[in-house]
């Protein structure tokens, strides 16, 4: 008897295999249940057209209670969206990601989130304190505590 | 590791092929509503089929035990977060539960139909998915119909007029037709005695007759219950049953002597620290009480649900214990450096700790995280009395740490 979150995540993982993914998200790694990839395309008109990010989840075993850690890959050549929310070094400052969270919520769900969020940007630049977070961020974005000052879509 | 990884591979596909979710059915255009009724019968957290179902006062259903995690996190409903839940607002569903029970077990009947409707199409061309899944449906529906609408109808029409076919049911459910429900006060009175029994204000019964009323209501209810519960599966299971809920306890007021004597009365083992011990009581709470809001067939013995709590808690215990035995010396080593910055960036902040900062509060969330997997790294030792929670508590480690 697999655990609670290793049945969740299968069960997700189940759908996304016989369902498939939204528009403009794919499933690129699902090798375990610690650690998921996904590339993120925002379709239609918007400031990122034509830009493929990459999305990296990692679960704890307390999924989907506790929210999985969700940040934009930036290694092997991938970027982080230029975005209010988004930190150079990947990291994403969105309340359902924080203490919005909700167990009712689910990798998908996440995935389209994001993606809405860069749907609706109007001005692709860095948060105003990017560099000084950046310089100190920790290596998982879910130990950082961000204060969601509600502007966000 | 590769071959670690190879195999974990092989067990999410392995897991992912085995478990049932609601795309087991087809899609809604093939088979109208079975995706959805599946859905609806699946908790929203677990996204199993509700066990123990409780509603919460919005109305939203959960399996017991995952609500109760989940509030224990944060006091709102998953589901619409209105706020200020607790567990005291959870209300039993045992509508939902037999529902629940009831396609528990259609569910793997209808997906066998479902299955043989598509042999029987399926030998032809895959490209004609359209007009083959049709067929695929309109075979298990034909058959259903002749198995399952054929009874009731054969009913109706047998016992009469057919538009409402649970009234006629009634009267020969609720009383023999020497008895009749008193019209003011609803209880079951002999015929010959019902004006005798309104005459005097709902108040004379006749003493047999008031018994066997009473035993027409409750006997055929409890008796057998009981009966098949002791003798079936005897103290333990009896124990379970008739067991009441667990209050919350708030361990910050006990010493740990009280945490331990709290287990103790619960039969639980009294090893590990306080920590330990504060989880296990809390964890055993919320597996009791969530197991009291089953219907009373449906609940797990005391035995199995110590089994359940000695499951979490060695999964609690190995998910540690993995990452500490691969972290420990190659984690240390490879963020040797990052060690060293991070304990002297900390140091010269003790000064000017009043200043509210994003990368303050970065640098010791960092070094929680990294003591998180590697308990035995010495940088971060400081930080380990701090309990384990993965969620915001960074404020409170920096005053540990500063």
């Amino acid at each position: 008897m697999a655990s609670i979150s290793a049945r969740r995540l299968a069960k997700e993982l189940h759908e996304i295999q016989t369902e498939g993914c939204p528009v403009g998200i794919n499933l690129l790694q699902a090798d375990d249940f610690a650690a998921w990839q996904f590339t993120i395309e925002v379709m239609g008109e918007s400031l990122y057209q034509g830009e493929v990010f990459t999305l990296l989840f990692r679960f704890d075993k307390h999924y989907p209670i506790s929210s999985p850690a969700v940040q934009f890959v930036v290694t092997d050549g991938k970027t982080s969206p230029v975005h209010p929310h988004v930190y150079s070094n990947g990291h994403i400052c969105a309340s359902i990601l924080g203490n919005e969270w909700s167990p009712v919520l689910s990798v998908i769900a996440v995935c389209l989130t994001l993606q809405s969020m860069l749907a609706s940007c109007k001005k692709k630049e860095r948060p105003p304190d990017n560099d000084r977070y950046v310089r100190h961020a920790p290596d998982n974005p879910k130990k950082t505590q961000f204060h969601y000052d509600g502007n966000s879509p | 590791m590769q071959m670690s990884t190879g195999s974990k591979k092989r067990t999410i596909e392995q897991l992912a092929a085995t478990v049932s979710d609601s795309t087991d059915f087809p899609d809604i255009d093939t088979a109208p509503g079975l995706r959805t009724l599946d859905t609806a019968l699946r908790c929203p957290i677990c996204c199993e089929l509700f066990s123990g179902p409780v509603t919460l006062r919005c109305g939203h259903c959960f399996c017991s035990l995952c609500i109760r995690g989940s509030l224990a996190q944060k006091q709102e409903c998953p589901s619409c977060r209105k706020g200020e839940e607790n567990e005291g607002h959870l209300r039993v569903n045992p509508v939902v539960e037999e529902a629940v029970e009831a396609w528990s077990k259609a569910r793997p009947f209808i997906l066998q139909l479902l299955h043989r409707g598509g042999r029987l199409s399926g030998s032809n061309s895959s490209s004609e998915s359209g007009p083959s899944n049709k067929r695929k449906r309109s075979n298990p529906d034909s058959d259903s119909d002749i198995e399952l609408v054929a009874p009731p109808s054969g009913h109706k029409t047998g016992i009469g007029s057919g538009t409402v076919f649970s009234k006629p049911q009634e009267p020969m459910l609720a009383a023999s037709p020497a008895e009749t429900p008193c019209p003011v006060c609803g209880k079951t009175v002999k015929h010959e005695i019902i004006n005798q029994h309104l005459d005097s204000g709902c108040k004379t019964f006749h003493l047999n007759n008031s018994k066997t009323a009473w035993s027409k209501i409750m006997g055929p209810r409890v008796d057998p219950g009981k009966n098949k519960q002791t003798q079936a599966k005897g103290k333990e299971r009896s124990l379970s049953v008739e067991g009441e809920a667990l209050p919350k306890v708030s361990y910050d007021t006990l010493k740990d002597k009280q945490i331990k004597q709290l287990l103790q009365d619960q039969g639980l083992a009294t090893l590990g620290n306080r920590a330990l011990c504060i989880a296990r009581h809390q964890k055993w709470v919320m597996l009791w009480n969530s197991n009291l809001d089953k219907a009373p067939k449906n609940r797990k013995s005391k035995s199995q649900l110590r089994s359940d709590l000695d499951q979490w808690l060695q999964e609690k215990h190995e998910s540690k214990s993995k990452v500490v035995v691969e972290d420990t010396f190659g984690h240390q080593k490879k963020y040797e450096s990052e060690f060293k910055r991070l304990t002297e960036e900390a140091r010269p902040k003790k000064a000017v700790s009043s200043q509210l900062s994003d990368s303050r509060e970065a640098t010791s969330s960092e070094a929680k995280y990294t003591d998180a997997t590697s308990s035995t790294s010495s940088p971060v030792k400081l930080l380990s009395q701090s309990p384990q929670s993965p969620h915001h508590d960074g404020d409170n480690n920096e005053i540990e740490v500063l």
